[in-house]
Parts: structure tokens; C-alpha cells; sequence
């Protein structure tokens, strides 16, 4: 007869490792399974990145999942159901924020994802069909998270000058913005962004290929038109 | 750091298992071992060193497993040659009986060789993979230990990784 495995004969560290290649649903069976490794699921280490993507995030979703996101660093989810349930994840700490595909979100939502998380420095956004959100989202986020250094976003179609001149204004470190879809970009403005070192544009009418704003900040090492 | 005598010399390490077993190894190959790779650069590695929590069974497989990686990557060959060689040495190598796995896991932690941890693994992980809650605890022999209560709130903890 085969043997038993005896997985009692690996350290706590090396059941972790195991834990991180593999996915929630795999970690939630283990879990699932005896104590010692409801316990070690729930270690911090494997709690830094968190994709929601492919399950369903409602807010009591959320909810259950908020005492193992205090020290949550990235998170990326989809669907305007989550956007406005991520807030019960009370993960303050988050630095990194990807969406990959929201519709039907508005200004207040974004606001509220913007001020519940300060500490951010990479926002993605990949907004579809979203005639709600206006510029005064992006201040709002300009305003709420001074820290941001990579700012990406699809489909906000109505950024104007005044919300990139906030970015100029209350995100000192901001280097990497990306704004594909996003129409009514300003030119001038974006000249105003000293901080930026790597931009790219695409699917916008306003930008001239001139480029003559953006030469104006000098510290632009490296620029991509796309 | 090797001394000035012997730099023609290749030189050798012993290296004895739990069970008193004593392989000999080169240089090349024992620096694989992190644990032994610190104690050389520190200047206090012996030529005898004892670990205690490895088979010879398991010290066999592991120095097959270093031997044939130091070689291939000073072979010469080509780099993504040099990776297929690796990639087919170690789907092969991982095709042992599921204890073994657990010690190689195990005494890949202890000795700290990097590659050989993170492959055993990636491969103990895709044997977990897909299994029910009932089938994990038939494979690692895990009893059930918790109470009812604490049953209903671990589903209910992860409810949402199933939807």
C-alpha cells in the first residue's frame, strides 16, 4: 500500500510558498481542510496582492475578505459592482490599484475609491462607456493621493486641462501617465506636469504631434506618441 | 576562499546525511547549496560537513539534481539550449513518488537551493490543484479538526473563491 503524505513534515514557511502558486479557490480547499491550515492561508505574506478579476465581488464579498487586507499593496478587480464594494475591503494600505474594465461608474464612486486610499502610487483605470465621469473625478484623485507616480487611464473622455493641472499641482512625483481614449487631453496643460518622464498618448484628437508644450518641460527624458 | 596550493586542483567537499552516508561533491556543485555556498564565503567552510536533517536518499537526489545543473550551465552550450536541457532534467527529476517530493521540498528548504525549492514547489502545488476539500484531506491525510461551527465560517470565509 502507498504511503500517506505526511505534509506535517514541512515547515510553516515552506507550506506557504506552496500556498502562493496557487490560486484562492485552491488556497480556500486547504483552507477549508483543518485548522493549522485555515491559519496559515490567512498568513500576511500571502495578502500583499489580491486579483478579484475572475470572482464575483459584491460588498459582503468584500466584507469577508477585510480582515486579511490591512496590508494588502495591489489589488486589481473589474465591473462597476466591485469598484463600489472595494471600499469594505478596508485595505488602507493599498499602493496599487488596477481596473480592468468598468462601465456605469461615476465621478462619486472614483472620488471615494480616490479619498479611501491616500497611500496610492499606481492607479489603472480602464473605463468603457462611462458618460458619467467627468474631469472632476481625475481632480479629485489628483487631490486625494499626492503619492501617485503611474497614472493609466482608458476611456475618460472628458479630461481637461483643469484636472491634469491639478495633477501638476498636488502629484509631485507623478512620471508615468498613460491616457489612451481619453479625447479632450490638453496639450498645454500636460506641458505642465513637470514630474512626468514617461508618457503616452493615444486615440486622443487634441494632442498636436508638435509637441511643442511638452518641450517646454525640460525634464522630459523619454516621450511616446502612440 | 581555496588555498594558494591547490589551484589546479579541483576541490572537493564531504558531505554526510542523517544515516552516516558520506558523498563527495565539487566545489562547483556544493556552492549550489546556499548553506554551503555561505559557509565558503565566509572562509570557514571544512572539507567535512555534516547535515543532519537529510537522508541519504534524499542527499543522492539532491546532489544529482545540483550536479547536473553546475554542468549544464558551465557546459558551454548555448543559453536557451542550456534551459531546455534544465527544463527536461527537471520535469524528469520531478517524477518521483509524492513523499519523495516532500522531503526534496524539505531539504531544498534546509540546504537553501533556490531552483530545487521553488520546482518542488511549483510541482507539489499542480498536484493540490483542482481537488476538492475531501480529496486534499484524503491525499495529505488531514483530519478534519474543525467544529461545526468553525466549519460554517471558513465556507463561508471563502465562499466567494468558489463563485
Amino acid at each position: 500500500m502507498k504511503d500517506m503524505l505526511d505534509w506535517t513534515r514541512l515547515p510553516d514557511d515552506t507550506v506557504i510558498q506552496l500556498l502562493s502558486c496557487l490560486n484562492y479557490r485552491d488556497r480556500a480547499s486547504l483552507s477549508s481542510t483543518c485548522r493549522t491550515w485555515r491559519i496559515l492561508v490567512k498568513s500576511q505574506c500571502l495578502w500583499q496582492a489580491l486579483d478579484l478579476r475572475p470572482h464575483k465581488c459584491d460588498a459582503s464579498v468584500a466584507a469577508s475578505l477585510a480582515s486579511r487586507c490591512a496590508y494588502l499593496q495591489k489589488l486589481r478587480f473589474r465591473g462597476p459592482e466591485a469598484a463600489d464594494a472595494i471600499i469594505n475591503l478596508q485595505a488602507w494600505s493599498l499602493r496599487q490599484i488596477s481596473v480592468d474594465g468598468c462601465w456605469k461608474i461615476s465621478d462619486a464612486s472614483l472620488s471615494v475609491l480616490a479619498a479611501q486610499h491616500e497611500a496610492l502610487e499606481c492607479l489603472q483605470l480602464e473605463l468603457y462607456l462611462c458618460e458619467r465621469i467627468s474631469s472632476d473625478a481625475l481632480k479629485a484623485i489628483a487631490i486625494c493621493c499626492p503619492r501617485l507616480q503611474k497614472l493609466r487611464l482608458t476611456g475618460m473622455r472628458e479630461i481637461d486641462a483643469d484636472a491634469i493641472n491639478a495633477l501638476a499641482k498636488y502629484c509631485p512625483n507623478l512620471m508615468d501617465i498613460g491616457f489612451i481614449d481619453c479625447r479632450k487631453v490638453d496639450e498645454i496643460a500636460m506641458g505642465n506636469v513637470v514630474s512626468v518622464r514617461f508618457l503616452s498618448v493615444a486615440r486622443t484628437c487634441n494632442i498636436k504631434y508638435g509637441i511643442t508644450a511638452l518641450e517646454k518641460a525640460a525634464s522630459l527624458d523619454r516621450l511616446r506618441c502612440l | 576562499m581555496s588555498s594558494s596550493t591547490e589551484l589546479t586542483e579541483k576541490k572537493v567537499f564531504l558531505l554526510k546525511s542523517l544515516d552516516g552516508v558520506i558523498f563527495e561533491v565539487e566545489e562547483s556543485v556544493a556552492v549550489q547549496l546556499e548553506v554551503i555556498r555561505e559557509l565558503i564565503e565566509g572562509d570557514c567552510a571544512r572539507p567535512f560537513i555534516s547535515l543532519y536533517n537529510v537522508t541519504s536518499e534524499i542527499l543522492a537526489l539532491v546532489i544529482e539534481y545540483c550536479k547536473h545543473h553546475a554542468e549544464t550551465c558551465s557546459g558551454g552550450t548555448s543559453a536557451t539550449i542550456a534551459d531546455e536541457d534544465l527544463k527536461t532534467f527537471d520535469n524528469e527529476f520531478m517524477n518521483v513518488d509524492e513523499n519523495i517530493l516532500l522531503e526534496l521540498c524539505s531539504a531544498a528548504d534546509y540546504l537553501d537551493i533556490k531552483s530545487l525549492f521553488e520546482l518542488t514547489c511549483r510541482t507539489l502545488a499542480s498536484l493540490i490543484k483542482d481537488r476538492t476539500i475531501i480529496e486534499v484531506r484524503k491525499m495529505f491525510n488531514v483530519e478534519n479538526d474543525f467544529s461545526v461551527v468553525e466549519e460554517k465560517a471558513v465556507r463561508k470565509e471563502f465562499a466567494w473563491a468558489f463563485k
